[in-house]
């Protein structure tokens, strides 16, 4: 099966990093090898094979590949300016690793296999947050973050296995399908920092070394909410009547969003403010959960991507001024665009990836959630609050753009310097090369992942034919080679599981948020290639009075 | 009810409670492994020997990596345990098993033992779970994360052997984070109170005293 190479890329690779995390330099060639080998691993996945391991069934999906040869990128990008900046030492080992978690979570048949999977990956940044340098402050900091990710776990885990019913069943008690619903939004919400569950997210900006924001907040939320999100949609999306903690759901996805950017905007630190940007992100997120439409599945995978990507940007630009200057308040960074024009191209970028135009993939898929799960009384309160990101962009760039302040001043030119002479052999050469050319490294590593957002916002990764696919799907037809010792659940396809709906290979009309016919992303290849067609969960929408 | 089982979720409690309950953090490692190694049996039928041998191992290097962050804590410093005694713990844990045995099997081939085991799992994990105690802290982390993987036995019936690997892993990654919260407050407050704010940090033992010591460590004269 063409997974495996990427997780044995990437989990031995994590291991191998971990062994050699006592030298930074080594730790770090190896989570470079590993990574260009993950991205090629997961460049060769093909979409559309299946494998049955212990009981349960891995497929690969269009998406999943997408979804991985993007964090594999990222994730390179990220320690490339990591060595070039700072990042701790283990940082590279909790990316390897949690890519490998998010292999498993988005390739599992088995929906509690899944999320199990993708909660392990949520629990791996916890080793960047408690790295060292430590003090006290970071240990409870550590605290919460442990806090927080283990009551996701829990919450996400117990629904998902509360709702492997059939779907007469689950609906028969709407209100215990109510309270699934709740636990799985709120598993997403509280891993994400939504607000009111955004006090350990704000705090982690503040311990965070580096590079490390982006693998504490971004990635394993967003993998979390994709295997989540996937869940709820085939079961408590398909029961009527949740009309209450529907509007629940939407209260907490419209105050995160505004508080989150109003906070963006008012904080003076960087950190904070990407985390709280990233905080604000979860409120989209929390609207594709109140709406549970087979029609919000696509754009809100969509979506996803274009979070990961642009936030990952977002955080590394971060991390390279904070690198550059060595401070972090808006106010001891005046003039740094005057200073470093290609970090101010790489901001420039990531702003536009992450507003966007309408017409433009992403722009659109976000403003479908919303408009699906606001509707027309708070729908355009929520897209205002969505472009009001554009707020603390313009504040950054008006700060880069004025008198330069001494930190400033003081910091390296962001032009390529030459060899000194005294380097002789070809090796010191290099590594006088790479150390000489720290910032201008770090500046261009910030523009390729900024170049990467625009990519992913555009559609360039993947259109709406590959984020519509359903989630991953055990063989209609089950070996029939059934040992007695196997349980009924294990002799059943894990799709075919109680609650899980009914596994279906017939055609299905496409669910993208384009309504035309021939809305299936043109650069896909066919069917037969392997890739999952658009499709839809194939049960009926059963009322509470059945 | 099954006794085989009924047994079993009496092991898995018992280590939990000593988990809780220690004030010694070598004692509460011991009484999570415990736990851990029994907690895969409480199902039925059985899991296969290859998917108990990944629990098995996941519990043995939970112990391990939770052992060499205590060890490197200094003798006075210990964990905060229960407020209330083991007994009290016991009793908590009881009553929410009995809650949980007359659910029943909540969902369709769910095993009613498991559903027991689970909820009085959950009822110990909560409390240390929200204390000031690193090691506290990890206790109740990974008492929840078992909870819920016996749970889901008892919402939905036996869980397939790639499940159990992967409840492994999610134990282990867990181990890893608790061990470097441990680590972390020992490194920064010579205690295993959060922000370095333990009586330990604050007041060392004096020279010519006996420090506190467990059962199984020989008497020292400093």
């Amino acid at each position: 099966m063409s997974l495996l190479p990427f997780l044995a890329a990437s989990l031995g690779g994590g291991v191998l990093a971990l062994l050699a995390r006592r030298s930074e330099r080594v730790a770090g060639s190896v989570a470079l090898m590993a990574l260009a080998a993950s991205i090629g691993a997961a460049v060769l996945i093909t979409p559309g094979e299946t494998v049955a391991a212990g009981g349960a069934t891995l497929a690969t999906t269009g998406y999943a590949r997408v979804v991985l040869i993007l964090g594999a990128a990222t994730g390179l990008g990220v320690v490339v300016v990591g060595m070039a900046t700072s990042m701790a030492r283990h940082l590279p080992a909790a990316i390897l690793l949690g890519l490998g978690a998010a292999g498993v979570a988005l390739s599992s048949a088995d929906p509690v296999v899944a999320i199990m999977a993708a909660c392990a990956g949520s629990f791996v940044p916890l080793v960047v947050t408690l790295a060292p340098p430590r003090s006290g402050g970071t240990t409870i900091v550590g605290a919460h973050q442990l806090r927080a990710v283990t009551i996701a776990t829990a919450l996400a885990v117990l629904a998902a296995a509360w709702t492997l019913r059939p779907l007469d069943v689950l609906a028969a008690e709407p209100a215990a399908a109510g309270l699934a619903l709740f636990a799985l939004a709120g598993a997403v919400a509280i891993r994400w920092g939504a607000i009111p569950f955004h006090r350990w997210a704000a705090r982690v900006a503040d311990t965070a070394q580096g590079v490390g924001l982006p693998v504490a907040l971004v990635w394993g939320s967003a993998v979390l909410a994709i295997v989540v999100l996937a869940h709820a949609d085939a079961t408590v999306g398909e029961i009527s009547g949740l009309a209450a903690e529907r509007a629940v759901i939407v209260t907490v996805a419209l105050a995160t969003l505004l508080i989150g950017v109003a906070a963006a905007y008012l904080h003076d630190d960087l950190e904070h403010i990407v985390t709280y940007a990233i905080v604000a992100d979860a409120g989209v997120v929390l609207f594709a959960f109140a709406t549970l439409d087979p029609a919000t599945w696509g754009p809100a995978r969509l979506w996803l991507l274009a979070f990961v990507a642009t936030r990952t940007a977002f955080a590394v630009w971060v991390a390279a001024v904070r690198g550059a200057f060595g401070v972090r308040r808006l106010r001891d960074l005046g003039g740094w665009a005057r200073h470093s024009p290609l970090l101010a191209a790489a901001l420039l970028v990531v702003a536009v990836a992450t507003v966007g135009w309408p017409g433009l993939l992403a722009f659109d898929a976000r403003s479908d959630i919303i408009r699906m799960a606001a509707g027309s009384a708070l729908g355009p309160v929520a897209l205002i609050g969505t472009l009001a990101h554009i707020g603390y962009f313009a504040r950054i760039l008006a700060v880069g753009l004025g008198r330069r302040s001494p930190q400033v001043a003081a910091g390296p030119a962001s032009r390529l310097r030459a060899v000194r002479r005294g380097a002789t052999r070809s090796g010191e050469a290099l590594t006088a090369l790479l150390e000489g050319n720290r910032a201008p490294i770090a500046s261009a590593g910030t523009v390729a992942l900024a170049l990467i957002a625009l990519l992913a916002v555009s559609g360039g990764l993947a259109g709406p034919g590959t984020a519509a696919g359903g989630p991953p799907r055990a063989p209609a037809i089950p070996t029939p080679s059934v040992s007695p010792s196997q349980s009924p659940r294990e002799s059943a396809p894990p799709s075919a599981a109680p609650g899980s709906p009914a596994p279906s290979l017939e055609p299905s009309p496409s669910v993208s948020a384009d309504p035309s016919p021939a809305s299936a992303d043109p650069d896909l290849p066919p069917a037969s290639d392997g890739v999952d067609p658009p499709s839809a969960p194939t049960s009926p929408v059963v009322s509470p009075s059945t | 009810m099954n006794p085989a089982l009924a047994v079993i979720g009496v092991v898995v409690l018992a280590g939990a409670v000593v988990a809780v309950a220690a004030r010694e953090g070598r004692v509460t490692v011991l009484g999570l492994v415990l736990a851990l190694v029994a907690a895969p049996l409480v199902a039925s039928p059985f899991p296969g020997v290859l998917p108990l041998a990944a629990r098995l191992v996941a519990a043995i290097l939970t112990g391990y990596l939770l052992w060499i962050a205590v060890r490197a804590a200094p003798a006075h410093a210990r964990t905060q345990g229960s407020r209330l005694g083991w007994p009290v713990e016991a009793l908590v844990a009881g009553a929410a098993a009995a809650v949980g045995f007359g659910l029943g099997g909540a969902g369709t081939g769910g095993v009613p033992e498991a559903t027991a085991m689970g909820l009085a799992l959950v009822a110990l994990a909560i409390p240390p779970l929200v204390r000031g105690d690193a090691l506290q802290v990890g206790t109740g982390a990974l008492l929840l994360v078992t909870s819920v993987a016996v749970l889901r036995v008892g919402f939905a019936g036996p869980a397939p052997p790639l499940e159990h690997v992967v409840v492994s892993g999610l134990l282990v990654s867990v181990a890893a984070a608790v061990a470097m919260l441990v680590d972390s407050a020992v490194a920064t407050g010579e205690s295993l109170e959060l922000g370095g704010r333990g009586p330990g940090a604050a007041r060392p033992p004096d020279q010519g005293t006996e420090v506190a010591r467990p059962w199984y460590r020989p008497r020292i004269r400093r």
